[in-house]
C-alpha cells in the first residue's frame, strides 16, 4: 500500500521526493509534476505538433506514459530532460513518419542566407514558435531536434529513419525558411 | 558544429513556455484519477479475474445443488419402486428378477403406468390376472415359457436352500456376462443350484390349472410373509437401477474457444462535414480477425449465461489520390525576324511570357488497424434442430483495451495519425452482440460450430474532439469457427 503523504503548503518538494510521490501514485505529487512542467512541456508539443488540440493531446498522453514508468527513471540525469524526451518521443509517434515528406538532399544547392543576430534575439519567443510551427512537417521535426534538442543529425536519421544528409539539407532548407521569415517579420 | 543561429534558437526555444489551456490541468486530474483506479485493477487483474471464476464457480454449483430435484425422475423412480414391490408381493420372484437381469431396459418398467401396480396389488389372489396387467412383465413371462422345456420359467431366479425367498441378485453386469457366454437367461443362485427352482406362486397356480385356483389363497401367504418380513433387502438395490439408466449427467457448463474472419467498417458522427467526407472517401474496409474465449452455464434448461474474452482486429486502407493543377508563368525568349523599310531584315530577340501547366498528383496510401479487446456477458438459447444445434445468443461488451495504428486524412491533406495503446479510461466503450452458433456434436463434449455474428459499439469507440473531429464507432461481422467443450 503506497504510503501518502501531505505536502505542506509552500514548502519546496525537491526531485527526488516528487518522484518518489509520482512512484507512489500519490496524486498531490502528480499534480504538482504536472504543474510543474506543464507550460514548458506545452511549448515542446506545439513545436512538433500540427495543431493545439494535437498537442494537448499529446500532452496528456505524454504525462500518463509519465506517470506510468516514473519508477524507471534512474535518476541518472535531470528530471526534466527525461520528461522532455517521453514528450518528444510521444510527439514523434503521434506523426506517421512514413508520411512525412523529406525531400532528398543535395544541401550544396541550398544557399545558406545569414541573419543578424540582433535580429533574431530581438525577435519575441511566441513570434519565433510561431514561425517553427509553420514549417512544414518534415523540416520542422529536424530542425526542432537538431537546433532545439541538440540531437546529432546522425541521431536524427535513427530516430527519424532517414540519412544523415536528408537531416542535413532538411535543416538546410528549414533554417533558410526559418530565416527568411525572420527578416520579413523584423521589417514589418 | 553548431553555431551562434543554433544557440539563440536554442536559448530562446528550450526552456520556452506557454500557458497550458487550464481546462487542460483538470481534465488531466480526472484522467489521472481514473487511470490510477483502472491501473491497480490491472496489476490486480489475475486476483480479479480469480476471485471472479471463484464466486461464479461457487454460484454456479450453489446453484446446482440447491436446485430441487427435476420432477421428470423422482416420480418415475418412486413409481418404478411401487410396481417392482408390488410385483414381488404378488409372489413372482422369479419374474421379479427376470425382469431385472434380462435384457429388459430398466426404464421400461419405470414408465408402466401405474394402473397396472394398482392392480397388482388388489388382484394378487390371482396372481395370473396381476401379471397380465403388466405388459412388460407378462411379455417376459411368455418369452421365458416357451423357451423353457416345460412349465417352469427358466429365468433368472434366486433361489435359497431353505425355501423360496429370493436372495440378493447378482449384480447386471454379472448376468450379462453370463447371458452372452450362455446364450441363455441365466440361474443365479447363492449355493448351488436346485435341480427343480421352486415354482413362483403364481406361476404354479397358473400351471397346475383351474381346478387348483382354489390354492391361491394358500399360496398367498409366503409371498406376503416374504415382503413384509424380509423386505427384499436386495431388491432396494436393484430397484435404485433405475436412476443409474444413462440419461447421462447434465452437462451445464460449457468453454468454447473460436476465431474466424472478420469484416468490419465504422461509422462516423458529429464533426465536421468536411474531415466526414475525405474520410469517408479515403478509408476502405478490409478483411480482419476475430477471436474469442467463452465460458457458459446452464442456469435454466436450454438458457445459458455466457461470459468471455473478445478480440477484434478492423483492417482498412487508407487510399487517396489528390490531383492539382497549377499554372506557372514563365519568361521565354525568342528569335523574330524584322524588317526594315528599305527591304532588309534582321532577328531581334524578344521575351514572351508563356503559361505552363503543371499537373501534380499527391497519393496516399496507408494501412490501418484498431484492435480491440471486450469482456463479455450475454445470454444463449439453445435449441436442438435433428443432430444439430442452433444457439442464438444476445450480449453486450466492454472494451477494456484498445490499440490504434492509423493515418487519417484531414482537410488540407493534413494527416492525423494515431499509434498508440489507448489507455484505460479511454479504451472503455460498450458494445452489443448478436450471434447464432450452429453446432454439429462430434463427440461426448465436443462441439464444432460456425458463428456468423454481428458486433456493434453502442458508444464511440474513437471520441472526436469538439465540432472537428467525429466520433467513430466501429461495427465487425464476423464468422467464428470453434470449438465447444461441454462438462
Amino acid at each position: 500500500m503506497a504510503k501518502r503523504r501531505t505536502i505542506e503548503p509552500g514548502k519546496d518538494v525537491n526531485e527526488a521526493e516528487l518522484v518518489r510521490g509520482c512512484v507512489d501514485e500519490d496524486r498531490q505529487y502528480q499534480a504538482l509534476l504536472y504543474q510543474k512542467y506543464a507550460n514548458k512541456m506545452y511549448a515542446v508539443c506545439l513545436r512538433y505538433c500540427n495543431t493545439r488540440e494535437e498537442a494537448e493531446d499529446v500532452l496528456q498522453d505524454a504525462f500518463v506514459k509519465i506517470f506510468d514508468r516514473i519508477s524507471s527513471f534512474r535518476g541518472d540525469g535531470p528530471l526534466e530532460g527525461w520528461i522532455r524526451r517521453v514528450m518528444v518521443n510521444t510527439a514523434l509517434k503521434s506523426r506517421d513518419k512514413r508520411m512525412m515528406k523529406f525531400e532528398s538532399g543535395d544541401i550544396e544547392q541550398v544557399d545558406e542566407p545569414q541573419v543578424d543576430e540582433q535580429v533574431l534575439g530581438n525577435i519575441q519567443v511566441r513570434n519565433l514558435l510561431n514561425i517553427v510551427s509553420a514549417l512544414p512537417e518534415g523540416y520542422r521535426m529536424v530542425f526542432n531536434l537538431y537546433a532545439v534538442e541538440g540531437y546529432s543529425h546522425k541521431e536524427i536519421g535513427d530516430i527519424l529513419g532517414i540519412s544523415e544528409s536528408t537531416s542535413r539539407s532538411q535543416y538546410s532548407r528549414a533554417r533558410k525558411l526559418l530565416i527568411d521569415q525572420v527578416k520579413r517579420d523584423s521589417t514589418l | 558544429m553548431k553555431g551562434d543561429f543554433e544557440k539563440i534558437i536554442q536559448e530562446k526555444l528550450y526552456d520556452a513556455e506557454v500557458q497550458a489551456p487550464d481546462v487542460l490541468g483538470a481534465v488531466f486530474e480526472r484522467r489521472t484519477a481514473s487511470h490510477i483506479f483502472f491501473n491497480k485493477l490491472y496489476v490486480n487483474r489475475y486476483k480479479i479475474m480469480t476471485a471472479a471464476a471463484i464466486l461464479i464457480l461457487l454460484f454456479g454449483l450453489g446453484w446446482w445443488k440447491l436446485k430441487p430435484v427435476s420432477t421428470e425422475n423422482g416420480p418415475a423412480v418412486t413409481d418404478g419402486t411401487e410396481q417392482m414391490h408390488r410385483s414381488g408381493m404378488a409372489g413372482d420372484p422369479g419374474l421379479h428378477s427376470e425382469d431385472r437381469t434380462g435384457d429388459h431396459n430398466h426404464s421400461e418398467a419405470t414408465d408402466s403406468p401405474p394402473a397396472p401396480d394398482d392392480a397388482s396389488v388388489e388382484e394378487v389372489v390371482d396372481g395370473t390376472a396381476a401379471i397380465d396387467q403388466i405388459p412388460d412383465v407378462a411379455d417376459e413371462r411368455e418369452t421365458t415359457v416357451a423357451k423353457d422345456q416345460g412349465t417352469v420359467p427358466q429365468t433368472p431366479v434366486v433361489v435359497n436352500n431353505t425355501g423360496g425367498t429370493p436372495e440378493p441378485i447378482v449384480p447386471k453386469s454379472e448376468t450379462e456376462n453370463n447371458d452372452q457366454a450362455s446364450g441363455d437367461l441365466p440361474v443365479v443362485s447363492n449355493s448351488e443350484t436346485p435341480e427343480t427352482p421352486k415354482l413362483p406362486a403364481n406361476i404354479a397356480a397358473e400351471d397346475q390349472g383351474a381346478d387348483k385356483s382354489g390354492e391361491d389363497d394358500s399360496q398367498e401367504e409366503p409371498v406376503e410373509i416374504v415382503t413384509e418380513e424380509k423386505p427384499l433387502p436386495a431388491s432396494g438395490d436393484r430397484i435404485e437401477k433405475p436412476i443409474e439408466v444413462p440419461t447421462g449427467k447434465p452437462m451445464k457448463w460449457s468453454l468454447s474457444a473460436q476465431v474466424g474472419p472478420s469484416y468490419g467498417s465504422r461509422h462516423l458522427r458529429g464533426g465536421s462535414d468536411a474531415v466526414r467526407n475525405l474520410r469517408n472517401e479515403s478509408e476502405f474496409a478490409e478483411l480482419g480477425l476475430s477471436a474469442g474465449l467463452n465460458l457458459g452455464y446452464q442456469f435454466l434448461p436450454g438458457w445459458e449465461v455466457l461470459s468471455g474474452i473478445q478480440y477484434h482486429q478492423r483492417n482498412e486502407s487508407l487510399r487517396y489520390t489528390h490531383e492539382s493543377t497549377r499554372i506557372e508563368e514563365q519568361v521565354r525568349n525568342k528569335e523574330v525576324k524584322v524588317y526594315d523599310p528599305f527591304g532588309g531584315s534582321r532577328f531581334e530577340q524578344v521575351q514572351y511570357i508563356e503559361q505552363v501547366e503543371h499537373r501534380e498528383q499527391k497519393v496516399f496510401d496507408a494501412s490501418n488497424s484498431y484492435r480491440h479487446l471486450s469482456m463479455m456477458l450475454g445470454v444463449r438459447k439453445q435449441f436442438k434442430v435433428g443432430a444439430f444445434r442452433i444457439d442464438p445468443s444476445v450480449a453486450v461488451a466492454y472494451r477494456t483495451w484498445m490499440q490504434t495504428q492509423a493515418v487519417n486524412l484531414q482537410p488540407g491533406l493534413r494527416l492525423e495519425t494515431y499509434d498508440r495503446i489507448y489507455p484505460q479510461q479511454k479504451a472503455s466503450s460498450w458494445q452489443g452482440r448478436l450471434g447464432v452458433v450452429l453446432g454439429m456434436p462430434i463427440r461426448d463434449h465436443w462441439m464444432f460450430y460456425l458463428e456468423p455474428a454481428g458486433t456493434y459499439f453502442l458508444t464511440p469507440s474513437e471520441r472526436g474532439h469538439g465540432a472537428v473531429i467525429p466520433d467513430q464507432r466501429d461495427y465487425f461481422f464476423d464468422l467464428n469457427t470453434g470449438l465447444r467443450f461441454q462438462f
